[in-house]
């Protein structure tokens, strides 16, 4: 059994954290995107990805967008976008998140509200080591319909029924793409060049996706 | 199968932290030893130890206490406390630290504070994975006189010089100890049972007490 340390992230969770420090944290830190700051009813958790990490979540999110070209459908890509709602205590900042289904009432809008805006429709994790801070209660609060999670093994397409996610066949955001097909292009991405992985997603598309 | 194993410790660095930002929030862990927090004129690391970290922390500590008892040396741990300095913008929680040449001064004191307190005369460091940010500047603005740090592999000594530390071989402020000997311990504690490596650390310090003893 071999013992793989994982310095993918870095994280540490701060507890009875008031809205108000999270929002000074989040001001304070300005427009940098990192570290990547997660919010629960007075869990805070702090989070820095590395390289690894980073580059998992450029190739998602750049499938996303391939996919989404493919198949002609609006994608309107909002990156790791702060997420954040007073009244109910949560926020976060995932590693891409995209409007489909509510593209167009989002579509050039200098600011998200989510006290007056629709949440994201498609939401990217990562997350290769265990996160100190379960983020799906957060979305599943907020009403992100889908989240892509990566494991550093597994991608798994989840969707949300009824407050809760349940692990889904196939993406209901692009549809016919599997969590299987999700991890293989995940792989692929570390193993082919970019021209080559793009050109395979692309042949993908156009196999499995008629119309 | 893989087991995907935590490294030694966790750490974040946020830029741009305001005093009053950095305040608030050692207000929310003021009973907690953990996370860490350490400031520098805007930049906030916080840091989670790992109980890899923990042990060589709480090993080195033990270490420190059992060698000033058979030293006949006044020390008092005071652990992750947290010192600071808003005119400086500075503020730090060590892995552990001792008030040894000024035990009096604090002894009793239930907060310290720097601007009246001496800061302590030894801090424990232990940086298995690399720092974000260097922590000795900070201390050396505070004026500890002494840091021992230890990588996962050595056990350095430094001493404050004017504004800087110098590695040494000595400790000043609990002699006879030497980078050497610590080395040694922090490794043999790996493998050692606790009770029996600490009496092997008061047999080395019992020798050292005697008069015209070796080093």
């Amino acid at each position: 059994m071999e013992t793989v340390e994982s310095r993918a992230e870095q994280r540490v969770l701060l507890r009875n954290i008031s809205w108000e420090t999270y929002e000074r944290l989040l001001d304070e830190r300005g427009d940098s995107r990192v570290p990547r700051l997660a919010y629960d009813r007075g869990d805070l958790e702090i989070m820095s990805p590395s390289s690894e990490h980073e580059s998992v979540a450029y190739f998602v999110a750049l499938l996303v967008a391939v996919l989404a070209e493919e198949m002609r459908v609006n994608a309107y890509g909002v990156g790791s976008t702060t997420y954040r709602h007073g009244d109910i205590g949560r926020g976060f900042e995932p590693d891409a998140s995209f409007y489909i289904r509510n593209e167009e009432r989002i579509r050039g809008k200098p600011r998200i509200d989510l006290s007056v805006d629709p949440p994201p429709d498609l939401v990217i994790d990562v997350d290769i080591t265990s996160p100190s801070l379960d983020k799906f209660p957060i979305y599943a609060r907020l009403g992100v319909h889908e989240v892509w999670r990566y494991d550093g093994t597994r991608a798994t397409i989840f969707l949300l029924e009824e407050g809760e996610y349940v692990e889904a066949g196939e993406s209901v955001a692009l549809q016919s793409l599997t969590s299987g097909d999700l991890t293989h292009f995940v792989e692929e991405s570390t193993s082919l060049g970019s021209t080559d992985w793009l050109r395979r997603v692309r042949e993908w598309a156009r196999g499995n996706v008629t119309g | 199968m893989e087991t995907v194993k935590t490294p030694a410790e966790q750490r974040v660095v946020l830029h741009n932290i305001g005093w009053n930002t950095y305040e608030r929030l050692l207000a929310d862990h003021e009973n907690n030893s953990a996370p860490r927090f350490t400031y520098d004129r805007g930049e906030l690391e916080i840091m989670s130890p790992s109980p890899e970290h923990e042990k060589f922390n709480r090993r080195i500590a033990q270490l420190v206490l059992a060698v000033a008892e058979e030293l006949d040396i006044e020390a008092e741990d005071l652990g992750s406390t947290t010192f600071r300095r808003e005119d400086l913008e500075r503020g730090f929680e060590p892995d552990s630290c001792f008030y040894i040449q000024n035990e009096e001064q604090v002894r009793g004191k239930e907060r310290i504070d720097l601007a009246v307190d001496p800061p302590p005369d030894l801090v424990i460091e232990i940086d298995i994975t690399s720092p974000s940010f260097n922590k000795l500047p900070i201390y050396a603005q505070i004026g500890v006189p002494e840091v021992w740090r230890y990588n996962g592999e050595r056990m350095t000594i430094l001493i404050l010089e004017g504004s800087d530390y110098a590695e040494t071989t000595e400790s000043i402020v609990l002699p006879p100890v030497t980078n050497g000997v610590l080395t040694d311990f922090v490794e043999k504690s790996k493998t050692t049972r606790r009770t029996v490596w600490l009496q092997r650390v008061r047999n080395w310090a019992h020798k050292r007490s005697e008069p015209g003893a070796v080093r």
